[in-house]
């Protein structure tokens, strides 16, 4: 999944179990899941859908790969095609990390004809890609799905106090050993202090935001998030932090979210009805969770 | 409301989605399960009166009961629904008891008790057998008890069904017994051999989880006996035939996560057909150490003296008796319980005190010269392996 | 017997009422605290039964929340 995994597990007593052995556990189901949807590797179900791309065949798919697809065409459909995971071809239009030119003009055209979920066909024979070059990227909805896997793992087996944290998001189990919720601490966009810590108990936190990777072009600062309809980046908030049940939940609404403008995000936010922290492009902050941290509003 | 379940059309429709894979699937509910280990257990308590103040002995000697109660079980899961348990309990008692109660030479009431010491030894045996299915239990338990002058066979069957999500637990209990008595001729004269006695009892009673801490519960037990009820051991002691009795309680367990610790709340209001009511109110504070627990206990019970209890029987009365359990009064106990787990052996220590007096109680009465303090120990080594 | 069977009726209603209680909701996972031992109704049975057999034969009063057992001569 290419992040920084942690994991915090108190074994549960008299069960025989050791951190050890639910640590492997957790480790395998995460190998597993990286296994079955990454693009980087070759024999992936991924890379297998993306390979027979304009060829006419489809790819059988299991009931999982079904359903993390039936959750990307509900959220392609609620954000209106803004949240589209075909439109990961777009990239190779611009690059992030180049002196030179950040978009080639004509690249972004012919990779446009490329993009768009209302063209993948999904019947019951699997799924196929109908133009060659097409793609499919499930890393966002499978990291956040794997969180929630291993919540669920580790409570299976009588876990009562655990965290997950993989690449910024965080799913926790109970609370701290000590009877204390677990503490999670909101990163500031530009880095230093945490702007605060929210308490967690059997809920999760997804984070989304246009502030790891940035380029600034033409006198705007952009983030890395593309928009599937224009191709260019998109004009979003700085980051968006979501509370849900599970970190599946948190992060459709946090990811939606930066795929809109400020303003209409916030509209989403308030609509989706889930506790959300807003940092937007002039450091201004907003949302339910602003005031639980003392955060200034503009 | 949950603010972390939103109500809102695109989570709704995503928690839909959602639900089919496993990861979001709610947990099996706790379905009930025998032990996962059989359990081997010896329990050893020794009960002990305190003499009976010299002042209040007309004739007799002032030392009271002393007893020895040994417990011995074995429990163990059969199968995947089932279980079965073995109790074999041994109480071997000494010492004296009032006899009857008269007036000394300045009219006062006095105790006169029982010459010799008694030696007394009863044997029980119990066997029960449980079963387990998704939202319940139910167990089936037979018991027999002998010692000399006393024997008793009685059978009890309980079920408990989940029902709420599993948050509310209803239970019901029969149980009957059936009892001879036919008192041994010794230090105290007696006037009645080969009587009988049939004991009928239910129960119906509700627990509710309130929160991820706290639970509470009431109940409602009603028991029936007829046949020979008085105490052939005591000379001014003649019941009646029958005795109904009901007792309603309630009981609440909260769990303070700060301090790491349970509070544990019972009372019973018990009112029967001869006339006696009672509270009884208990308290607890189990404190959790790292592998071991310390539970200080308070108990208060205050009782109405029966409609046919006089200090001193009037035997012109179609029922009467001197018996200090059945006059007003009320009492008080202290005690400790402490367990400590080690892998699979748990050893407990348990010691409790218990005074009684007259003017303790809520209801008034007169006050029984023969009111027993005791105190009691007991040490548990439990052993549990699969 | 007539303020004990005004009781029992009472209590009859009010497990009636227990039925129309709704309660906070516990996962099955977030059991955690209720499944202590000492949150349980007793925590042994056998010593509870001890407990309760050593106060019935030195009181009046019997019951609680079980049914009566079994049967000694307990004086």
């Amino acid at each position: 999944m290419g992040g920084p995994a942690t994991l915090v597990i108190a074994p549960p007593e008299g069960r025989g179990t050791t951190a050890a052995s639910l640590v492997g556990a957790v480790e395998s189901r995460l190998a597993t899941l990286e296994r079955r949807y990454s693009r980087y590797l070759a024999d992936s179900l991924v890379s297998t859908i993306n390979r027979a791309a304009g060829g006419g065949d489809f790819t059988r798919l299991d009931p999982e790969s079904e359903a993390l697809l039936e959750i990307a065409d509900q959220l392609w459909q609620s954000s209106g095609g803004l949240f589209d995971i075909t439109s990961g071809v777009l990239r190779k239009a611009w690059r992030f990390d180049a002196a030179k030119a950040p978009v080639d003009l004509s690249q972004l055209e012919t990779l446009q004809k490329k993009v768009g979920w209302d063209k993948v066909e999904r019947t019951s024979e699997g799924v196929y890609l109908p133009i060659k070059g097409m793609e499919i990227d499930l890393g966002g909805l499978v990291k956040e799905y794997a969180a929630d896997c291993a919540v669920r793992l580790l409570r299976d087996q009588g876990v009562t106090s655990g965290l997950i944290e993989l690449a910024g998001d965080v799913a926790t189990i109970g609370c701290q050993p000590s009877g204390v919720p677990w503490q999670v601490a909101i990163r500031a966009p530009q880095g230093g202090e945490p702007l605060g810590g929210i308490a967690l108990s059997n809920a999760a936190a997804a984070t989304s935001g246009n502030y790891a990777r940035t380029l600034r072009f033409a006198g705007r600062t952009y983030g890395h998030l593309l928009n599937p309809h224009t191709g260019w980046p998109v004009e979003g908030p700085t980051s968006v932090t979501v509370i849900g049940e599970n970190c599946l939940s948190a992060g459709a609404v946090s990811t939606i979210a930066c795929l809109q403008s400020p303003e209409a995000a916030m509209v989403w936010l308030s609509e989706a009805g889930l506790p959300w922290l807003m940092i937007d492009r002039n450091a201004g902050y907003s949302g339910p969770l602003a005031s639980e941290l003392d955060l200034s509003a503009l | 409301m949950n603010p972390l379940r939103s109500n809102s059309a695109f989570l709704r429709s995503l928690t839909r989605t959602l639900a089919t894979l496993p990861a979001y699937q709610a947990a099996a509910t706790l379905a009930d399960a025998p032990p996962a280990f059989t359990e081997v257990g010896v329990r050893y308590s020794h009960y002990s009166e305190d003499d009976i103040d010299a002042s209040s002995v007309i004739f007799g000697a002032t030392s009271r009961y002393d007893i020895d109660i040994t417990q011995l079980w074995i429990e163990a899961p059969v199968g995947a629904s089932w279980s079965v348990a073995l109790d074999v309990q041994n109480d071997y008692q000494t010492g004296a008891s009032p006899w009857f109660v008269g007036t000394d030479q300045n009219g006062e009431p006095g105790v006169i008790m029982s010459g010799a010491s008694i030696q007394d030894n009863r044997v029980e045996v119990g066997v029960a057998t449980r079963y387990f299915w998704a939202d319940g239990n139910a167990g089936l338990n037979v018991s027999r008890s002998d010692e000399d002058d006393y024997e008793a066979l009685s059978m009890a069957f309980d079920a408990s069904w989940n029902t709420a999500g599993n948050t509310r637990t209803w239970t019901t209990s029969v149980s009957n017994s059936r009892d001879k008595v036919n008192p041994t001729q010794g230090v105290i004269p007696v006037f009645v051999s080969d009587e009988a006695l049939d004991t009928q009892s239910g129960y119906f009673g509700v627990s509710q989880i309130l929160s991820r801490t706290a639970i509470v519960r009431v109940g409602l037990n009603y028991t029936y006996s007829d046949g020979y009820l008085s105490d052939p051991y005591k000379l001014n002691d003649q019941r009646p035939q029958s005795h109904e009795r009901i007792a309603l309680s309630t009981g609440y367990r909260h769990f303070l996560i700060d301090a790491n610790a349970s509070i544990q709340f019972d009372y019973r209001y018990y009112a029967d057909s001869w006339g006696v009511d009672s509270h009884t109110v208990e308290l607890g504070w189990a404190q959790h150490f790292e592998r071991t627990t310390l539970t200080p206990y308070f108990r208060y019970y205050s009782q109405r003296e029966a409609d046919f209890f006089e200090v001193v029987a009037d035997l012109t009365e179609p029922h009467f008796a001197d018996d200090y359990r059945l006059s007003s009064y009320g009492a008080m106990t202290l005690g400790a319980r402490w367990a400590i787990n080690l892998g699979d052996w748990t050893f407990e220590l348990e010691g409790e005190r218990y005074w009684s007096d007259a003017n303790w109680g809520l209801y008034d009465g007169d006050s029984a010269p023969a009111l027993v303090d005791f105190w009691r120990g007991t040490m548990a080594i439990i052993w549990r392996f699969d | 017997m007539k303020s004990v069977l005004r009781t029992g009726a009472v209590l009859a209603a009010l497990a009636a009422q227990a039925s129309c209680v709704q309660m906070e909701t516990v996962e099955a996972w977030d059991r955690g605290y209720l499944a202590e031992d000492t949150m349980q109704w007793e925590t042994d049975a056998r010593s509870a039964r001890l407990k309760g057999h050593v106060y019935t034969s030195k009181e009046a009063s019997t019951g609680g929340a079980g049914a009566a057992g079994g049967g000694c001569g307990c004086n």
